[in-house]
C-alpha cells in the first residue's frame, strides 16, 4: 500500500477512521440485504399451501404436498406427482388446501407438465398474497430457503445452498444441498431477495435434493394462462402426448451408427447411449464355478413419474459376457441358457396400469458391413402396453450372441413408455451395433 | 349216498383252502385225524361234527357236543342239527365250510390275456428289467453331468438322478399294488423297468423338442407335434402297464390307454386357455441356447424382426381392450 506524503501530519489517523466508518456502513447495509432466515419464513409463510389429496369416499389423507400462490386469483403451482391420483383416479380422489382460518378449500388441476413434474391448480378462493415468477439467475454457492410441509410436520423452513444444474438429466434440474423431505414436494425454493429459483421435487438423503428450475413452471403458468386457466379437457391424454414427445426427442438418436461402445471380451456392444446416461462395470470371477462373467450397464435417472405405481421413460441397457474355459460345449450352453432366461428387468407395474407380456422369440442375422461380418443373435422381443395411455408401450429386448465358443453374450434392452415406432427403430438399431470377433 | 358231496373249506376271506370229495356218509368233520375231514384250526374239537343221511335221504349235519358249537351260515346262534344243501355254509371254530354237489355248474374259463402275445418279451426276466433301470440310471447321470455348470460335484451328479428315480419308484409302485389287486402278483420291478424306459423316452423328447426349436423357433407348427408327442408316449406308458398286469385283452389295453391320453390332453388344453389371461410382469421363456454352428439355425434380418414387433403390438391392443 503506497504511504500518502507525510505534509499532512493527521492524514493516516483520518484514514483509519475513515475505513472504520466505511466498514461499519458496509455492514449495516449487508445487515439489511440479507434477511435472516426466520424473516424469510415470516414473510413468505403465507404464500404457500399445504395441499392434501384426499379419498373421496373415505376422506382418508391419500398424500401430502406443498404448493404456492402465484397470481391474484388463487393458481397454486406444485408438483405433477403430489396431484397425479387426481389424473390417473380422478373418481376416487380430490386435492385440497386449508387457508389460515382453517376452512378447507378445493383443488383442481387445470395444467400438467408430466416431463418436467409440474402441475397449476386453481382454486375457488382468491390470494391473499403470492409469488410473482419471473426468470432468475443464482451463483454457484448462494443460499437459498425452501418452504414446505416435511412430513405433515407444519410449515417449514430449510436453508440450503444452490450447487448448479445436473449434467445427467435430458432436462435442467437444480442441484439443491439441502435436507428436503416428503411433503415439501411442490413447495418453492427461493433466492435470498425472495425470488423463486426453483420448485422442490425430490431428494436422495444426506442434503441431496432436486429443484425444477422456475424457468419451467413459468412455461406452465404461461401455457395455462393462454387457454384462460379453463382446465384441459383430458389430463390423462395430455399425460400420454407428453410421455410420447418427450422420448421421441431423447431416443430420436439413441443407437444411430457411431454410438460409443465398448469391448468386453471378445464383444463390441453400445455403451453411453446419451450424454446423461451413466454407465458402471463389474466382473465377477465366481471362484466356485468354473465360469466368470464381466457386466455392462448404463441407466439413466431420468425417469417420468405417472403415478405411485407406474414410471416411464426409462431406457436401461445390460450386457453380460459369460466365459469359461473348463466346461465342454453341452455344459457351457447349459449356462448360457440359465443366463438368457434371467430377467433383468427392472420395470415393474399394476395389472390395472399395463397388459401382460406378449413375446416372440427369434434367431436374427445382423447386416454384413465393411469389416464387420454378419452376426447371428437368438433374439426375444417382449411388448405389453399401458391401459390408460393409449399408444405408450413397454418394450424389453433380450438377445444372446450365438456362433462363440467358451464365450457368450447376454444383452437386455429396456424401454418403457416408448411408441412402437421407436421400439422397433431402437430393437433393429441396437442388434445392428453389436458384433464381435470370432475365435 | 345218491350222489357224492364236496366239502370246500374256505379261508377267512372266501377263498377255497382245501376240498374233499365224499363218497360215503356217515362222516365226521374235526380236527383229530380219525375225520374224514381233517381241519387244522385250534379252535375245532377233535370230532367236532358229523354229517349222516336222514331217512328221506338228505344230508344232515349233527354238533358231536362240541366246545365252540356249530353256526349255520352268518348266524351267531348255535345249533345242534342243520340241513346240508349244495352251496350251504356252516361254521365250525374259525373255519368255514362250504357244500357243493357234484353237478353244480362253475364259472365260464377266463381267457389269458398274456397268450395274446405281448411285446414286452424283454420284461419277463426280472434281471433284465433291472439292468434297464440300471442303463436308464446311468444316462440320466450323463444327461445331469452334461446341464451341470456350477462346481463339479460327483456326489450332486450321482444323487440327483436318484431323486427322481424315488419318484419313479413311487410310480411303480401305485402300479405294483394295483397289478397285485387284479392279479394276485406285485410285478413291482417290471412296472419300474417300464416307468424308467418312459422316463428316458421323455428326456430326450424334451431334448429333441429344444433342439429344434433353437435351430427353428419361427416354425409354430413343431409346438403342435410336440405336444402330440408327449401324448402318444403317454398313451404308451399306460399301454405298457397294462400289458404287465396282464387281465385286459389287447383292445381294452388300448382303449382305456388312448381314454385317459386324450382326458389328460383336454384338462391341459382346458387350463393352458383358463391360465392364458393370466397377468405376470415376468417375460416369456427364451428358450434354450445349444451348441449348434449359428449358419445352421433359421434366421431373419433385424428389420424383419423389428417389423414382427407390429403382431405383438396387435395382440397386446386386444389385451388392453379386456377388462383386467
Amino acid at each position: 500500500m503506497p504511504i500518502l506524503p507525510s505534509s499532512r501530519p493527521l492524514a493516516p489517523l483520518a484514514r483509519a477512521v475513515a475505513a472504520g466508518a466505511l466498514l461499519l456502513a458496509a455492514r449495516a447495509l449487508q445487515a439489511q440485504q440479507t434477511p435472516s432466515t426466520a424473516d424469510v419464513f415470516r414473510r413468505y409463510a403465507d404464500r404457500t399451501v399445504r395441499i392434501q389429496v384426499v379419498e373421496a369416499g373415505s376422506a382418508a389423507k391419500a398424500s401430502l404436498g406443498t404448493g404456492f400462490f402465484v397470481d391474484a386469483s388463487g393458481h397454486v403451482v406444485t408438483n405433477y406427482h403430489v396431484v397425479s391420483r387426481l389424473v390417473t383416479d380422478r373418481a376416487r380422489y380430490r386435492a385440497e388446501y386449508a387457508d389460515a382460518a382453517g376452512r378447507t378449500h378445493a383443488l383442481t388441476p387445470v395444467a400438467i407438465d408430466v416431463v418436467n413434474d409440474l402441475a397449476v391448480l386453481s382454486s375457488p378462493q382468491p390470494a391473499t398474497a403470492w409469488f410473482t415468477l419471473a426468470p432468475a439467475t443464482v451463483e454457484q454457492g448462494a443460499r437459498l430457503y425452501s418452504l414446505g410441509h416435511p412430513r405433515d410436520l407444519g410449515l417449514s423452513i430449510v436453508e440450503g445452498t444452490y450447487n448448479g444444474l445436473l449434467e445427467h438429466t435430458l432436462y435442467p434440474k437444480i442441484h439443491f444441498t439441502g435436507a428436503l423431505n416428503p411433503g415439501m414436494s411442490g413447495g418453492p425454493t427461493l433466492a435470498d431477495g425472495g425470488a423463486v429459483i426453483g420448485v422442490n421435487v425430490s431428494t436422495e438423503g444426506n442434503e441431496v435434493s432436486f429443484l425444477v428450475p422456475v424457468a419451467r413452471a413459468i412455461a406452465l403458468v404461461d401455457r395455462a394462462r393462454a387457454a384462460g386457466f379453463k382446465p384441459s379437457r383430458d389430463l390423462m391424454a395430455d399425460v400420454g402426448r407428453q410421455i410420447l414427445a418427450y422420448q421421441n426427442e431423447y431416443l430420436a438418436r439413441m443407437f444411430e451408427p457411431g454410438t460409443p461402445t465398448v469391448t468386453l471380451g471378445a464383444f463390441t456392444v453400445p455403451t453411453t447411449p446419451a450424454p446423461f446416461f451413466r454407465c458402471w462395470a463389474d466382473a465377477d470371477r465366481h471362484d466356485n464355478a468354473p465360469y466368470e462373467t464381466v457386466d455392462h450397464q448404463c441407466s439413466t435417472d431420468d425417469y417420468l413419474y405417472i403415478s405411485g405405481e407406474q414410471s416411464s421413460g426409462v431406457v436401461e441397457l445390460k450386457h453380460r459376457v459369460v466365459s469359461s474355459h473348463k466346461l465342454n460345449a453341452l455344459q457351457f450352453s447349459s449356462l448360457y441358457s440359465a443366463q438368457l432366461q434371467q430377467d433383468r428387468t427392472p420395470l415393474f407395474a399394476g395389472e390395472d396400469d399395463v397388459t401382460r407380456y406378449e413375446c416372440e422369440t427369434r434367431n436374427v442375422a445382423n447386416a454384413e458391413r465393411p469389416g464387420r461380418p454378419s452376426r447371428k443373435f437368438r433374439a426375444q422381443l417382449c411388448v405389453r402396453r399401458y391401459r390408460k395411455l393409449a399408444g405408450l408401450y413397454d418394450a424389453v429386448l433380450k438377445a444372446a450372441a450365438l456362433g462363440t465358443s467358451g464365450t457368450g453374450l447376454v444383452t437386455t434392452l429396456t424401454m418403457s413408455g416408448v411408441s412402437m415406432d421407436n421400439v422397433e427403430r431402437l430393437t433393429s438399431r441396437y442388434l445392428e451395433t453389436i458384433s464381435w470377433r470370432s475365435r | 349216498m345218491a350222489q357224492p358231496l364236496i366239502v370246500e373249506v374256505l379261508d377267512p376271506r372266501g377263498a377255497v383252502r382245501a376240498r374233499t370229495r365224499l363218497t360215503s356218509l356217515p362222516a365226521t368233520v374235526g380236527r383229530g385225524y380219525a375225520s374224514d375231514v381233517v381241519l387244522d384250526d385250534p379252535y375245532v374239537c377233535p370230532e367236532h361234527l358229523r354229517l349222516v343221511e336222514d331217512d328221506a335221504g338228505a344230508v344232515v349235519a349233527e354238533d358231536l357236543a362240541s366246545v365252540n358249537g356249530l353256526r349255520a351260515g352268518r348266524s351267531r346262534a348255535r345249533v345242534g342239527r342243520v340241513p346240508v344243501l349244495p352251496g350251504t355254509e356252516l361254521r365250525v371254530g374259525r373255519t368255514t365250510l362250504r357244500f357243493r354237489a357234484p353237478d353244480e355248474a362253475v364259472a365260464p374259463t377266463l381267457r389269458d390275456a398274456a397268450a395274446d402275445g405281448t411285446r414286452l418279451v424283454w420284461l419277463e426276466s426280472a434281471g433284465v428289467c433291472l439292468a434297464t433301470v440300471g442303463v436308464v440310471y446311468l444316462l440320466f447321470v450323463a444327461d445331469t453331468w452334461a446341464g451341470t455348470y456350477e462346481k463339479a460335484n460327483a456326489a450332486g451328479i450321482l444323487a440327483t438322478p436318484l431323486r427322481f428315480g424315488a419318484v419313479l419308484m413311487l410310480w411303480a409302485g401305485i402300479w405294483a399294488l394295483a397289478n397285485r389287486a387284479a392279479a394276485h402278483h406285485f410285478n413291482f420291478v417290471r412296472h419300474l423297468a417300464v416307468a424308467a424306459v418312459a422316463a428316458v423316452v421323455f428326456r430326450a423328447l424334451t431334448s429333441a423338442s429344444e433342439w429344434i426349436e433353437f435351430v427353428a423357433p419361427d416354425l409354430a407348427a413343431i409346438s403342435i407335434v410336440v405336444v402330440l408327442a408327449f401324448a402318444a408316449l403317454g398313451g404308451a406308458l399306460l399301454y405298457s402297464h397294462l400289458t404287465v398286469i396282464a387281465t385286459l385283452n389287447r383292445r381294452a389295453r388300448r382303449r382305456w390307454a388312448a381314454g385317459v391320453t386324450a382326458g389328460m390332453l383336454t384338462l391341459a388344453g382346458v387350463s393352458a386357455m383358463a391360465s392364458h389371461d393370466d397377468f405376470s410382469n415376468r417375460l416369456e421363456e427364451a428358450g434354450t441356447v445349444k451348441p449348434v454352428r449359428a449358419r445352421w439355425t433359421r434366421s431373419e434380418s433385424t428389420a424383419s424382426f423389428a417389423h414382427d414387433a407390429a403382431k405383438l403390438q396387435a395382440k397386446a391392443d386386444t389385451l388392453a381392450t379386456r377388462e383386467p
